[in-house]
């Protein structure tokens, strides 16, 4: 008698445990799931944002507090960046106006209807994923990339909601694509993410390319258009056992860094 | 009814944490995780609040996760029910054997 009354607690949880199991069961076959996620990010987005740029302002106060000679290197070599590039600009302004002359010629200059402007709320609890404002009202799409407003690729947009969409970015390891380095010659190879970097892999080995060499989306791999910067190569990886070269790229963005993004319509 | 709205409000801001403010620092800590656990360790194993902010704490982090929806719901839910059953079957707390 005693053994049966200690036995019913268990069984009333276990019929409830499979109640819920049914009831979730039955609902990932309605689209219910994806409104409530909607309402509820629509009802705390803007307490997860206030907190997510508050974070932002923290992180920056413990990197200044701890990386004080850290940043003071990182200054200079930025300065010296800039010096570099004033010199490539000047050359690059010419290349520009060709360039828009030629695209114009393509009809692939980009119209303002064709950028969806957008801001970073927070992240998912997946590795790798950001949960952007914006979503199918405004006719975001999946697939569509998502870059800077310095034009750097962040990712792509996997899952729309209403007023929502989550963005998973380059550097996740679910992360895979096209892509090409822009050194003295270019060559192609696949670009994934690998622990919150990024992974050259199949570069042919007789390539001939170095550290700081850029790194753009590849057009003709389909996913990403024209020539979006990615970041740089910092590190050659030449093993004699593979048959290929893969190279670690510096990602252009920092997540900390990321507030607003522009969703592409392509 | 008061107590477990207030849990399952903790539980809330703990999400909006967890997705906004520690997003920056690169880190992963699961807080509503750790929030469940601690619930159902520190409470009593007879009572039975921590089933449901366990499963509300899951039901949070399926909003933020791409899985199918209902997944954390139930691990979280199931999780507590074993963590119960096994405080309450083989581990004895002077604070609750009164």
């Amino acid at each position: 008698m005693k053994l049966r009354r200690e036995k019913n607690p268990l069984l009333k949880k276990g019929l409830i445990v499979f109640m819920l199991f049914f009831f979730f069961f039955t609902l990932s076959f309605t689209p219910f799931p994806g409104k409530l996620k909607n309402g509820f990010l629509l009802v705390s987005s803007s307490l997860q944002s206030l907190l997510f740029q508050k974070g932002n302002g923290l992180y920056e106060v413990t990197r200044i507090i701890f990386r004080t000679s850290e940043m003071r290197e990182e200054i200079n070599r930025l300065r010296s960046d800039n010096r570099s590039l004033y010199a490539r600009l000047s050359l690059q302004r010419e290349i520009l106006s060709e360039n828009r002359a030629l695209r114009a010629l393509l009809d692939m200059e980009w119209d303002e209807e064709e950028f969806i402007f957008s801001e970073v709320i927070g992240v998912m609890f997946e590795e790798g994923q950001i949960l952007v404002r914006q979503g199918e009202k405004l006719g975001v799409k999946e697939g569509y990339p998502v870059i800077t407003p310095e034009g750097v690729l962040v990712g792509s947009v996997i899952e729309v909601h209403k007023d929502f969409s989550r963005v998973m970015l380059i550097t996740s390891d679910s992360s895979s694509f096209e892509a090409k380095i822009q050194g003295d010659n270019e060559y192609v190879g696949v670009l994934r993410g690998d622990n919150g970097g990024l992974l050259l892999d199949t570069v042919p080995k007789d390539a001939n390319f170095k550290k700081g060499d850029m790194v753009t989306s590849f057009p003709q791999g389909g996913l990403h258009p024209r020539g979006l910067f990615i970041g740089k190569v910092s590190e050659i990886i030449d093993n004699d056992v593979e048959a290929f070269l893969q190279a670690r790229v510096d990602p252009a963005f920092k997540l900390h860094d990321l507030r607003f993004l522009f969703i592409l319509k392509r | 009814m008061k107590r477990i709205f207030i849990f399952i409000l903790i539980a809330y801001f703990l999400a909006m944490i967890e997705s906004g403010l520690i997003a920056n620092f690169s880190l992963f800590i699961n807080l509503l995780l750790l929030y469940a656990i601690l619930f159902n360790l520190i409470e009593n194993p007879k009572k039975e609040e921590g089933l449901i902010v366990s499963a509300f704490c899951g039901l949070f982090f399926d909003i933020f996760s791409s899985f199918v929806f209902g997944f954390y719901t139930m691990i979280f839910l199931v999780s507590s029910i074993i963590l119960k059953l096994i405080l309450k079957k083989y581990v004895r707390l002077p604070v609750f054997s009164q």
